[in-house]
């Protein structure tokens, strides 16, 4: 058992997620709770449909089917055909992103600006801090991934952990509710990944909610409140993470052993 | 024959003169084109199916009527059916405006695409508002991919303004025109104000590879 018990309230609710691309039916009905301060772990093999289960949450793919309550709200993705009815619709959807920080494969922080900007950009343009306040949140954050120092360099002189960390430290600028991580650490050279790992496992720590892809079996269990294992779109199997020591579907039990082998 | 150098240097001062006006048709021509061509990128790339029909149209009509013709009809044509006469220096920024505008439109349109998608999902999934992810996000690394074909859409420009005498501005070319009539030098005076279009090009094309490496300021160089 972790040290933050996750409470009862639900924070994250995916009732009937289906979503496919033309005709590759990637999610077919997913059901799945997330309760505040749970550290919830996705696994499953390549193309089991876990980034894009992730990318639902957040409506960077809203889904075809079912419905994401966040924090007790349905979010709608923008559709409206009518442009002050989609401006509103963006807004309110960019308000609920903002409680919910995603960290990507690829960091995709932002080339053409200093690393405190990165930051600041967010801070300043969408919750309205002063230039000043905007750079004391920036830099605290950095600070706690240990960046300070990089503040006025751009990201293209950092490494790939660097980067990593860094987007992180955005993300959690705008104090989140929850963090979604897509395989944040498999672009990453192996000596960097500790690095990245170590910030996630903190964060965890300190009782944020968190929905997790990872190939990091040993983290996975170190850090999951519960593991939940997909394949074809569905979840096969899921329980607290010591479940998945004996799991008890066939698959899951062959999908762990190639991934340790 | 000889090259007639005292003709060359008695007439340079007018057709510089002249120069300048054909600089500032394709200038102002060029700022146009850079404003509306926003308008046809946004348009063309817009959820909307009638405003990128409308881009597509503008592309299709801007690069199917030859510049000399669309000169014409905006000199002589519109005024016919307006009734209000247009300058021969507005008539030549109006053609080369809307005709830039077209292919304008394209290389911004190519410029946005080029950005890697994943930044405009990054500005998303931090819930950037869409004019924030678009004006500080997206289009600054956009303009990156823009400055050498914006140079050559310019270059098409200055070339175009070369023709602005059919509508009876005085550039360079109608100096040139009609002093080589006159002397019969049009060899000396054509062969003058090729080199100095020349010149004028490779100083914009220095230009654009300023301002490509100031918009690298901070990237690593992947030589
Ligand atoms: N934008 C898209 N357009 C078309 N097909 C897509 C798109 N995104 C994902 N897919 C397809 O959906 C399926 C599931 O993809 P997804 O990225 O969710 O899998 P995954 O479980 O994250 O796999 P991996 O471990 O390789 O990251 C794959 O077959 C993929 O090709
Ligand atoms: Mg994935």
């Amino acid at each position: 058992m972790t040290a933050n018990t996750p409470g009862d309230d639900v924070l994250v609710r995916l009732r009937g997620i289906r979503k496919a691309f033309g005709a590759n039916v990637v999610l077919d009905g997913v059901d799945l709770d997330v309760r505040a301060g749970e550290v919830l772990v996705l696994l499953g093999p390549s193309g089991s449909g876990k980034s894009t289960l992730l990318r639902t949450v957040n409506m960077l793919t809203p889904p075809d089917a079912g419905t994401v309550e966040f924090d007790g709200e349905v979010l709608v993705p923008p559709a409206s055909r009518w442009p002050w009815a989609y401006r509103r619709q963006s807004a309110r959807l960019a308000r609920h992103r903002r409680e919910m920080g995603m960290v990507f494969q690829h960091f995709n922080v932002f080339p053409h600006m200093s690393v405190l900007r990165n930051i600041t950009l967010a801070l300043r343009s969408a919750q309205g801090l002063s230039k000043a306040d905007a750079e004391a949140v920036a830099l605290e954050r950095l600070r706690a991934v240990s960046l300070a120092e990089k503040a006025s360099a751009y990201p293209d002189s950092l490494s790939g952990g660097q980067k990593q960390r860094l987007a992180i430290a955005r993300a959690l600028a705008l104090a989140p509710k929850l963090m979604l991580f897509d395989e944040a650490t498999s672009a990453l050279d192996p000596e960097l990944v500790k690095g990245v790992l170590d910030e996630m496992r903190a964060l965890a720590g300190s009782g944020m909610t968190m929905i997790v892809v990872t190939h990091e079996i040993q983290f996975a269990k170190e850090v999951a409140d519960r593991v939940v294992f997909m394949e074809h779109g569905r979840i096969v199997e899921e329980g607290p993470a010591a479940q998945f020591d004996e799991p008890r579907e066939q698959r899951t039990r062959e999908f762990l052993r190639a991934l340790s082998s | 024959m000889s090259f007639d150098f005292d003709i060359v240097l008695r007439t340079l001062p007018a057709m510089l003169q002249g120069l300048v006006l054909t600089v500032e048709i394709a200038v102002w021509g060029f700022v146009v084109a850079v404003v509306l061509g926003l308008l046809v990128a946004v348009l063309g790339l817009a959820r909307y199916r009638t405003p990128r029909w409308i881009a597509s149209a503008w592309l299709a009509l801007m690069r199917g009527v030859p510049l000399l013709v669309f000169m014409y009809w905006v000199y002589y044509g519109l005024p016919q059916l307006t009734g209000a006469t247009i300058g021969s220096f507005a008539a030549a920024v109006v053609a080369l405006g809307l005709t830039g505008s077209a292919y304008m439109g394209e290389v911004f349109r190519a410029g946005l695409l080029a950005v890697d998608p994943g930044q405009q999902e990054a500005a998303d999934a931090l819930g950037l508002p869409r004019s924030t992810a678009f004006w500080r996000v997206v289009l600054p690394q956009a303009a990156r991919f823009m400055v050498a074909p914006s140079v050559n859409v310019f270059v098409g420009l200055l070339k175009g303004a070369t023709i602005v005498s059919v509508i009876g501005v005085a550039d360079m070319l109608y100096i040139a025109k009609k002093v080589s009539v006159q002397t019969f030098t049009p060899f000396e005076l054509y062969t003058t104000a090729g080199l100095i279009l020349v010149v004028i090009t490779v100083a914009v094309a220095l230009l654009g590879f300023v301002v490509e490496r100031r918009l690298d300021r901070g990237r690593v160089r992947h030589a």
